[in-house]
């Protein structure tokens, strides 16, 4: 809206501006003020104003403003050249009908327009005469035309550059946000304040629980930029982070890994077993008392991998909304690498969850 | 002063308890490891002070906050918990974020001491049951959390199950009863002006004569209460000790 108010602004102070010039120039060389004074001009300027407002018609219409500035300049030339044309038939028809009316004093006459009393020039003076003014009367278009696209490119190109910092802005939090999550800061300051405490009780674990502590953040920080690694690279990971929760579940948490022979050579993306089974301790066996166990089985059946994460619990679909994160992402993921030829799936299954993980089987060549 | 730790992990506990041991102010009457327990333990100790996990099995911390009818000082002793600790944002209260920085602990262990001792000033003649002024309880109305001193409640709105607790500028909607809750309220401070409203007696502004022989209170933020006939009577032996 703002900006529509904006053009007409222009519009009319620009041509206004004209007017008023025109008048003014008028009234200082006539002595004789008429009603024909401040019509003509009047009727001149309104008629301007009324070609380019049709002209800036065309020019939504057709979209020009949408190609760059170089592309621009000869429409610009050409339309302002077809104006001044058009504007200068214009102004022959009003001086003929002057004329016509007698309204004309002679020195304003039309063929004072095309060259006046001054034969001598001939029949190319009218053509030179009529060049000059369609030219004359372009420049005023093409001062309007410089005017109107000049403040459209300005604003398109501001337009532009906050575009641009807004998407730098979302890509630097988008990858926060990824570092967050893999980082799991819940996770992080609860194994933290556990080594702490094993400080004091267990000096020998808690030196282990630190070195594991910094495998998964390096490995966590290492493979999460990689495609896809090797499953005894992910499990490498799973099994750091399943030390430190079991140090701080302690009995309540048991582990089972059941991973059949050659697959440990098979690829997965990167932190994909790491995200269920997080997900699955922090959904499920945490929040049973008396705690739980929690179950990773992978097998290989008919060129897919099935990798079968099960733990004590109850899935609620609509609890996850908040941290369901980590599988929307999961699934996504699985989704770019595999199309629908992977899935992940959870399930309750008696008194357990079970998540189902599916992919295409893939082997690096071991030359 | 009595304290109970309530978290579910023994590690949290113990280290807690280690970094506890320098204030001998403090004295740890019992350890929790789960909410059900603690509801026991609470009841039993009637303990001053509670360090209390959020993030339990079963029930948060929150939900045995809610389940008890007034609440000892809490101090939440949580690890990174975006949503818990902006359910505090409304009104700050005392959490320590774990690994817990002992200086962190000093000042929280400052406050919370010097707290105790400007209470022991106003204290009522303990009155079993009864809850007095300077009591808080723990309200929480979806995602918000209040701690709150009963002195700093206007008046509690009947809404059919449940209470609407008028204090500040918030109108938070609790899972009570009035009848209920007006056993446990001082007299002395907490009258029943009619089946749907319990005013508090400190917040009264002024009274009009109403209709039918009842009254109209005005409490000090302009709310209008209306005092039934039956209530006005007791209402104005009350006022003119």
């Amino acid at each position: 809206m703002t900006k529509k108010y904006l053009y007409w602004i222009f519009q009319i102070s620009g041509w206004g501006f004209l007017l008023f010039f025109g008048l003014l120039g008028d009234f200082l060389r006539n002595e004789d003020v008429t009603i024909k004074t401040f019509l003509e001009p009047l009727i001149f300027y309104t008629v301007g104003m009324a070609l380019t407002h049709g002209y800036r018609y065309f020019i939504v219409k057709r979209s020009w403003l949408d190609n760059n500035i170089v592309k621009s300049i000869p429409r610009i030339m050409l339309g302002a050249i077809v104006l001044g044309t058009i504007f200068f038939g214009f102004l022959v028809v009003l001086i003929y009908v002057q004329d016509v009316l007698g309204w004309n004093a002679e020195d304003e006459s039309l063929s004072r327009v095309f060259g006046g009393k001054d034969e001598e020039f001939g029949a190319g003076s009218v053509a030179l005469r009529t060049t000059i003014h369609i030219i004359n009367q372009s420049i005023l278009f093409f001062i309007w035309s410089v005017i109107y696209f000049g403040y459209h490119f300005f604003e398109r190109s501001r337009q532009q550059e906050i575009e641009r910092l807004q998407w730098a802005a979302s890509i630097n939090e988008t990858e926060l946000n990824n570092l967050k999550a893999q980082l799991n800061p819940h996770f992080m300051f609860n194994a933290m304040n556990s080594i702490r405490a094993l400080v004091e009780e267990d000096p020998i674990l808690c030196k282990k629980a630190i070195t594991q502590l910094s495998n998964l953040l390096r490995n966590t920080l290492q493979t999460g930029k990689r495609k896809v690694v090797l499953i005894e690279e992910e499990m490498k990971i799973v099994q750091d982070y399943l030390a430190l929760e079991k140090i701080r579940y302690e009995e309540r948490l048991n582990v089972e890994i059941q991973l059949e022979k050659g697959i440990e050579k098979c690829l997965v993306p990167p932190l994909l077993i790491q995200t269920l089974v997080e997900n699955a301790i922090k959904h499920g066996v945490s929040m049973v008392g008396k705690g739980g166990t929690l179950r990773i089985v992978g097998e290989v059946k008919e060129e897919e991998l099935h990798i079968t994460i099960l733990n004590d619990g109850k899935y609620n679909p609509k609890e996850t909304s908040r941290e369901g994160i980590g599988l929307k992402n999961s699934t996504k993921r699985l989704e770019i690498l595999y199309g629908d030829k992977g899935s992940i799936e959870i399930l309750n299954v008696e008194n357990h969850v079970e998540t189902r993980v599916v992919i295409p089987k893939e082997k690096i060549n071991v030359l | 002063m009595r304290a109970i730790i309530i978290d579910d992990e023994r590690l949290a506990r113990k280290e807690l308890k280690s970094l506890l041991k320098d204030y001998h102010e403090i004295e740890i009457v019992d350890e929790c490891s789960s909410p059900e327990e603690a509801i026991k333990s609470i009841e039993k100790h009637n303990p001053d002070l509670l360090f209390l996990d959020i993030q339990m099995p079963e029930k948060t911390g929150f939900d045995l906050l809610q389940e008890l009818d007034k609440s000892p000082k809490v101090i939440f002793v949580t690890a990174f918990d975006e949503y818990a600790v902006k359910a505090f944002e409304v009104n700050a209260l005392d959490y320590l974020m774990k690994p817990v920085d002992p200086e962190r602990l000093k000042e929280t262990m400052a406050k919370v001491l010097s707290e105790d001792n400007d209470d022991e000033e106003f204290v009522d003649v303990p009155d079993r049951g009864v809850l007095s002024s300077n009591d808080q309880i723990f309200i929480k109305d979806g995602e918000k959390c209040w701690f709150i001193h009963l002195k700093d409640i206007r008046m509690f709105e009947s809404e059919g199950n449940y209470v609407r607790i008028y204090f500040e500028t918030f109108k938070p909607l609790v899972l009570k009863s009035l009848n209920g809750l007006e056993e446990r309220l001082d007299p002395k401070l907490f009258f029943r002006a009619n089946r749907k409203y319990i005013i508090n007696l400190k917040w009264v502004s002024h009274i009009e004569n109403w209709f039918n022989g009842g009254l109209q209170v005005v409490l000090k933020d302009g709310e209008k209460v209306e005092i039934s006939r039956r209530q006005a009577v007791k209402f104005k032996a009350l006022m003119s000790l």
